[in-house]
């Protein structure tokens, strides 16, 4: 499934990232690849962007941004 | 004499890395801002003197990595291998290694001579985190120094390392790295750094649980969450504007009462005639009434500074971006737009942060309707002189409201006029909270006053000497009984000529002159304003009387005046910055017709419908 899908409190590990123009560069670059755990934290208060743990710190990114990441959900 | 053996050092590590606290920590005031050569992105260097070194610190813009995808990266790059520091320090957020030792790894790459900084080191060991740094400093092949900005420690162990890095004293080892960085592949090579950094962390570093801070998650869930962001976020907009117009009145008070007893001092001390007149209506009268606004102005910068540091700023970002997104624009161009609201031209140099043209070049259109902080002393004189004062911070706010609204909608409109391009990513890091330092409060508030008073003492008393001597001569002849000197003089005819323009919006040829000038710096329509009434009216009363008894200032032709000044073309300074930024006349030329066309409408709309109601 995909990154934008999750929802609040769950819990997946990247499985994929697809190539999106900008994107990819600046996820990588800040620790997103492939078998990173993140978390759902929240979605603002309109909807749109997100939020997820990575590692230590809180990233936000819009939802349509969420869809270039492929995750495995853990339990 | 000895000279002293010169030191370069590069700061280099990622956003909120609290480099920028640990670079006012290591150079105090001893700074200065200025840009890298071929690009408008700000260069921040300052110079020390310790034992008998001269070292020289490089404040490298914030960045995840060093790839040269975009402007900071490629200028962080390009310093290190052109300039080839003496030092590169690399500050690490030792709560955040993961990700800030892969810029780490970068440099590592670029075989730089490293020492690390390992900051926040206080948090560190909050969260019970222990650290091999023996360890960790054989990993990596070079020293490694924890240092927390906040409670000033490391600095001088800093400085040392620096000095026996020069001195050869420390040798750096440059062949650390596990794999092979001419790598093809991006997602590849990133694989090999992280399985590099996470094997080094695997081996030297014990984490308690592995917590993110969870204060901020606690702040974070009443802040953002939601139901109370949006109402949260306007609350403390709202704040800052309040604090802004009531704290900043008592000062402001005290500077007028001091430029009234200068004034009358000269007037007492000096004879009757032009020396006087220039020096009590032009340069007392026209700087007086701008310096007498510098404790609003600190007071926005300040709070401005505040939201910036606590980290709170990318969560109002994160809040507001849906609304950015759907007018054409991006979270991100929140905060330009809000520097906007102390001064266009840090602002148009922020919009760097947005690489895709009409991100760019729209948001830099916009700012301008952000009131900058030129003009809050046009507000505070109009506002005080006529409405009461519980209404005054709610009009002052409603003021800038309105401001945004008209910028939102210009977004809007622009974006679907002049261009239909993508925008730009979102991707951006929420940092933990965290208690601004006050030294870096203060050394930011005190390059702003700097700059403001700079501007006061220079342009503005340029200005409002040239205003004087337009407003005073030709000299009235004796026998000219029809017209007061005002209006004989260059000044009085260029109004005149204007005022069939400006007359539907209910202005005057006095307010007339004053716009004209306001178009050198905001300031100066307060500053001409201060002329024109100081020359009509001998009496030694305060501004905001004198306009007070002037009946071309009715309500509707105060609410449209505030209006203009919002709207029409900003500065001088600002349309310079805003052509070079921007690349090309021609956008200038847009913009200038665009801002001018928007104040004269909205103006004229703004005086008919009020005159309705008053």
């Amino acid at each position: 499934m995909l990154l934008n899908e999750l929802s609040i409190g769950q819990k997946a590990s990247i499985k994929k990232i697809s190539y999106m123009p900008e994107i990819t560069d600046r996820l990588i670059s800040m620790g997103l690849i492939k078998g990173v755990v993140i978390e759902l934290v929240r979605k603002a208060p309109l909807g749109d962007p997100i939020e997820i743990k990575v590692t230590n710190f809180l990233l936000s990114l819009r939802r349509n941004e969420a869809s270039a990441i492929e995750v495995e959900e853990i339990s | 004499m000895r000279e002293d053996k010169k030191i370069l050092v590069a700061l280099a590590g990622n956003p909120n890395s609290g480099k920028t606290s640990l670079f006012n920590s290591l150079v105090g005031t001893h700074l200065r801002v200025g840009n890298y050569p071929g690009v408008t992105i700000e260069k921040t260097e300052g110079t020390i003197k310790y034992k008998d070194y001269r070292i020289i610190f490089v404040d490298l813009p914030g960045t995840y990595s060093l790839s040269a995808y975009s402007p900071e990266e490629a200028i962080s790059r390009n310093f290190i291998l052109e300039e080839k520091p003496d030092v590169v320090l690399n500050v690490v957020d030792g709560t955040n290694l993961e990700r800030n030792l892969f810029l780490t790894t970068q440099l590592m790459e670029l075989q730089a001579n490293m020492l690390i900084a390992l900051n926040m080191y206080d948090e560190v060991l909050q969260q019970g985190t222990k650290i091999d740094f023996k360890q960790l400093q054989k990993i990596l092949g070079c020293h490694i120094v924890p240092t927390s900005a906040v409670k000033k420690e490391g600095i001088t162990q800093l400085l040392n390392h620096i000095v026996r890095i020069f001195d050869s004293k420390i040798i750096i080892a440059k062949n650390k790295l596990s794999y092979d960085p001419q790598e093809k592949d991006p997602t590849t090579l990133a694989e090999k750094r992280y399985a590099f950094i996470n094997g080094a962390i695997a081996e030297t570093v014990e984490y308690v649980d592995k917590p993110i801070k969870t204060v901020t998650g606690w702040i974070d869930a009443i802040l953002i969450n939601r139901i109370l962001g949006i109402p949260i976020f306007l609350f403390i907009m709202w704040s800052i504007f309040q604090i802004t117009f009531k704290l900043g009145e008592i000062p402001m008070g005290w500077v007028d009462t001091g430029v009234g007893y200068l004034s009358a001092l000269v007037s007492g001390g000096l004879t009757e005639g032009w020396l006087r007149s220039l020096i009590v209506d032009g340069v007392i009268a026209g700087v007086g009434g701008v310096i007498g606004f510098l404790p609003n102005i600190l007071l926005l910068f300040l709070c401005i500074s505040v939201l910036e540091a606590t980290g709170y700023m990318a969560r109002a970002a994160f809040v507001v971006d849906k609304v950015m997104h759907k007018i054409g624009l991006h979270g991100k161009s929140f905060i330009p737009m809000l520097t906007g609201f102390g001064c266009s031209v840090p602002a148009f140099m922020a919009c760097r942060t947005l690489k895709n043209k009409a991100d760019r070049v729209v948001t830099m259109m916009i700012i301008p309707f952000m009131s900058c902080g030129a003009k809050l002393p046009v507000y505070l004189l109009l506002i005080g002189a006529f409405f009461p004062e519980n209404m005054a911070g709610n009009v002052l706010f409603g003021i800038y409201l309105f401001g945004i609204l008209i910028a939102l909608l210009s977004a809007f409109i622009l974006k679907k006029a002049l261009f239909k391009g993508e925008s730009e990513p979102f991707v951006m890091e929420l940092p933990p909270y965290r208690w601004p330092t006050l030294n870096y409060l203060f050394i930011q508030t005190w390059i702003k006053a700097q700059s403001y008073l700079k501007k006061a003492g220079t342009v503005i008393l340029l200005i409002s000497v040239i205003i004087w001597t337009m407003t005073s001569f030709p000299t009235l002849p004796q026998n000219n009984n029809t017209q007061s000197a005002l209006e004989y003089s260059i000044a009085g005819r260029l109004g005149k000529i204007i005022e069939p323009v400006i007359k539907p919006l209910g202005f005057d040829w006095k307010i007339g002159i004053a716009l004209v000038t306001g178009m050198a710096a905001k300031e100066v329509v307060v500053s001409t304003l201060g002329t024109i009434y100081s020359l009509e009216d001998e009496n030694a009363l305060a501004l905001k009387d004198r306009i007070r008894k002037d009946p071309v200032f009715t309500i509707p032709t105060v609410l449209s005046l505030l209006a203009f000044v919002l709207l029409y073309l900003p500065c001088l300074a600002a349309t310079i910055v805003f052509n070079k930024e921007v690349g090309s006349s021609k956008w200038t030329w847009i913009y200038f017709g665009y801002t001018m066309t928007v104040a004269w409408i909205v103006s004229f709309l703004v005086y008919r419908i009020s005159s309705l109601f008053f």
